[in-house]
Formats: structure tokens, sequence, C-alpha cells
């Protein structure tokens, strides 16, 4: 997001399609480990010890940052369950007419601790795109224009340390990069109409949410109930469509489509009002990203 | 049978110029971690420069495996056809991350011997058990480790 805009701020390009389309069925599945006979490199040292799905690279992060700031597993579940409850409301949505509620989380099968089955984003094929141009040919467009106020992309010291070495481990690393986000977006958290977090694992959006600095690390078990992210009622809406969780793994690309929803008044759990829309994309990995759109009332 | 902690099946190392001094070591029953000469700094994974001074002086040094467990994780479910033995009927293993205070707490990752279903504490004291796996072509060494 941050390319494209720069790219027609800087007159490079005068339209940019962002896109992705996934079929990992017939071309991988990214939850599978690695079928050959050797490995060499980085992965040599983690894959022969187990850990090779991104599931079982991220969890130890996640673990840590519960352990530092005493979270409960109810909050990850918090998470989950307003993706699901988000799902009921969008007829595109994979989860849609499969509701999720406490126990049936609590029951679910690990896959690996901390992870719930429903703490995993799923594996489905799918397309997204977006199409970005300058706010001035944006006007002469049929659809209610959505702007870009802000957008990041970057990382933090050393968060590409291999075998698990980073010095900042149990983090999103989003902590130096958000700043620059709302300084450039000129918000604040408080500002933020509706957020949507890119659940790779609910793990990730509780490091990403704590590192935008919607809630301090240590009132986590407080801040993370399904209430709080419930729209429209809810103080901070979290993944209105569903999400990677329950509505389709799109890499992120169908959060951010929610993100312009939520400006144009169009999601199926519409935030009444809602002039500032946030995405904060892929955590735990680098570089990362993240991005603020607002409506014309916002400029 | 065989002793190995995962059952046989999973992608095995091999080594390459930059973290060959390691699995030779292993294979001797030795902890080989590289620290640059310039401003002795340990460093873990191998990199071809020092992450501190940019300098191409390191060299792998023998530090004793006592570790301090910094993170964990139980994996349950398989995602590889060589565990699915293993994992099916409740079965579980326990990967930990475990820093060496005497090697400038770098982190090293393996497995947590003993009962998978063991609560594991951040902070425990363990200590490196190194896993032959001599019936592999070629054959190499894992390090594992196990509350002391
Ligand atoms: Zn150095």
């Amino acid at each position: 997001m941050a390319n494209a805009a720069a790219a027609i701020h800087a007159g490079i390009a005068d339209t940019v399609v962002v896109f992705r389309a996934l079929a990992q069925g017939q071309f991988g599945r990214f939850g599978q480990g690695l079928r050959r006979n050797t490995i060499a490199g980085d992965f040599a040292h983690t894959i022969p010890y187990g850990v090779m799905s991104p599931a079982q690279m991220f969890a130890m992060k996640v673990v840590r940052f519960m352990h530092d700031h005493g979270v409960a597993q109810a909050a990850l579940r918090a998470i989950s369950l307003a993706s699901y409850h988000h799902a009921q409301a969008n007829p595109r949505a994979v989860m849609y007419g499969r509701p999720l509620d406490e126990q049936s989380y609590d029951d679910s099968r690990w896959i690996v601790e901390p992870f719930h089955l429903y703490d995993c984003c799923l594996e489905n094929d799918g397309a997204a795109a977006m199409i970005l141009v300058s706010a001035q040919r944006a006007k002469d467009m049929p659809n209610k224009p959505c702007y870009v106020l802000g957008a990041v992309a970057g990382s933090q010291y050393r968060a590409g340390a291999s075998v698990h070495n980073t010095p900042d481990y149990a983090s999103s690393s989003f902590k130096t990069l958000a700043p620059r986000l709302y300084d450039m977006a000129h918000v604040q958290p408080k500002d933020i109409d509706v957020l949507q977090s890119y659940e790779n694992f609910t793990g990730g959006v509780l490091m990403s949410i704590v590192e935008h600095g919607f809630c301090e690390p240590e009132a986590c078990n407080e801040f993370f109930v399904k209430e709080n992210f419930i729209s429209p009622t809810g103080d901070l809406p979290l993944n209105t469509s569903g999400g990677n969780l329950a509505e389709c793994y799109m890499h992120g690309l169908g959060l951010n489509l929610e993100a312009v929803r939520q400006i144009r008044g169009e999601s199926t759990s519409q935030v009444k009002g809602a002039d500032v829309s946030m995405v904060i994309s892929g955590p735990m990995v680098t570089p990362v990203s993240s991005c603020i759109f607002g409506s014309e009332a916002t400029l | 049978m065989n002793n190995y902690y995962l059952n046989p099946g999973l992608p095995q190392p091999v080594a390459t110029p930059l973290d060959e001094p390691y699995w030779t070591g292993l294979r001797n029953n030795q902890l080989l971690v590289q620290r640059c000469e310039q401003c002795n700094t340990w460093q873990w994974g191998p990199e071809w420069i020092c992450h501190q001074c940019h300098s191409s002086d390191l060299i792998f040094t023998a530090t004793p495996t006592q570790g301090i467990v910094y993170s964990y994780e139980r994996v349950w479910h398989p995602v590889h056809p060589a565990l699915l033995d293993q994992l099916k009927n409740n079965g579980a293993y326990l990967v930990v991350l475990v820093e060496l205070p005497q090697a400038g707490s770098i982190r090293m990752l393996g497995n947590l011997l003993g009962d998978p279903h063991q609560q594991v504490d951040i902070g425990a004291r363990v200590e490196g058990v190194y896993e032959h796996h001599e019936d592999a072509e070629p054959a190499y060494s894992l390090l594992q480790w196990q509350l002391k």
C-alpha cells in the first residue's frame, strides 16, 4: 500500500492495481511442512526439530509475550470469536453459517500451543484486488473515494535475525513503525473507528494491537474481550468481515478491502459513520506494514 | 528402533560453508557457535559478518551446553507425514528456545527430552544432549535439551 501510494504521489504511476490470488489446492498448502530429504541453511537449525509450519514458527513468540505480561488464553479466544461473529453477517465468508462459541473454541484441538484450531487462519483459494489512483482522479470515479491517510512498511532492529535470535523476540515487529504511521496520518489510536488486524494467528493480533497503542501489554486480559471487538457496539470493532480466520485467507488483502467498505458504508457489519479505518498487515514477520484509510471528511 | 526424540523422516540437515564447523562440532559432542574476533560478540544463527561491528573476522568457539528456557511450544498437529504416527492418539512434542548465558545469551532451538506432556517453565535450567543419527547418510547430529 505504501509503495502504491508513493508511486502515484511521485508521478511514477497513474493507477496501481494491488492484487493477491491464491490457489493452494493446486500449488501447495502454506500450512504443510517441507517434503524433501535434506535441508541446508537457516532452516537446517529448525526443521529437524519439528519447527516447519507458520504456526510452529510463531507460537514461541506468543508464548513468551503471554508469559511476560500474564495474558490468558481467553484473550486469544476473544479475537477468534469476533472474527467468527462478523462472518455470520457476511454471506461471502467461508465460515458464514458456521458460528463459533466459547465452548467450541475451548473444546477444539490444539494445533500448537497456544493456538487452538480456531486461532489459525484458513487455508483456501481466492482473489482480491484494489485500485489506487490520485485523490484528484478518484473524484471522477463512480464509487465513494477512500483516502490513504498513511501507509508504512518496515521493521525493527535485527527483526530478521535467524534461528529465533531477534533481540525483541516477543513482538509483532510494529514497535518502531506504528508511531510513524500515526504521525503520517495525523491521527491517534483513539481516532480509529474500526480496525482490521491480520490474523495469521490470533497471537499476532494480540501483539499488533498492543504495539499500535490501543492497549497496554499489562491490560490485555481486560481489553481483549469479545464485546469490545464487535461491530457496531464495541470500542474497537475488529475484523468486521470475518477476516483471515473466518471470511477468507487472502494474505490480508481482504482486510484492506473491508477497511475500504467501512469508509464507504458497505460492510456487512458496518460501523456507523466510520471515518477512520485502519489495517494492520501480517505480524511477526519482517518487514511488516500497516495503513490508515479515511473518508473525505478526514482530509 | 532408535532413540531419536522425533521419528525419522524429516528433512535432514546438511552443512553449508557458513555453518559447517557447527555441524562437525555436534558430531564430536561439542557445541561451536560464532564469536567475533574483533568485538567478542556472540552470534547465532550463523552469519557472514558480525551483526555488532560488521567485521568478517568470525570464528567458531566452543561453549558449554548450559541454558535457560526462553520460550517453548507444544506441537500437536502433524504437518509432515514423518510425524503422523508419533502425534496420533494425543501425541505431542516439545520445542524449546534456549538462551545460553555463557555465550552472550544467544538462543538455540531444540526439543525438550522427556514426557511431551510435562509442564515447561520459562526460566528453567536445561543442559544439552547430543543426538547422533549414525544410520543417516551422511550421519549427522542434533543438539537436544533436558531439564537439569
Ligand atoms: Zn564484532
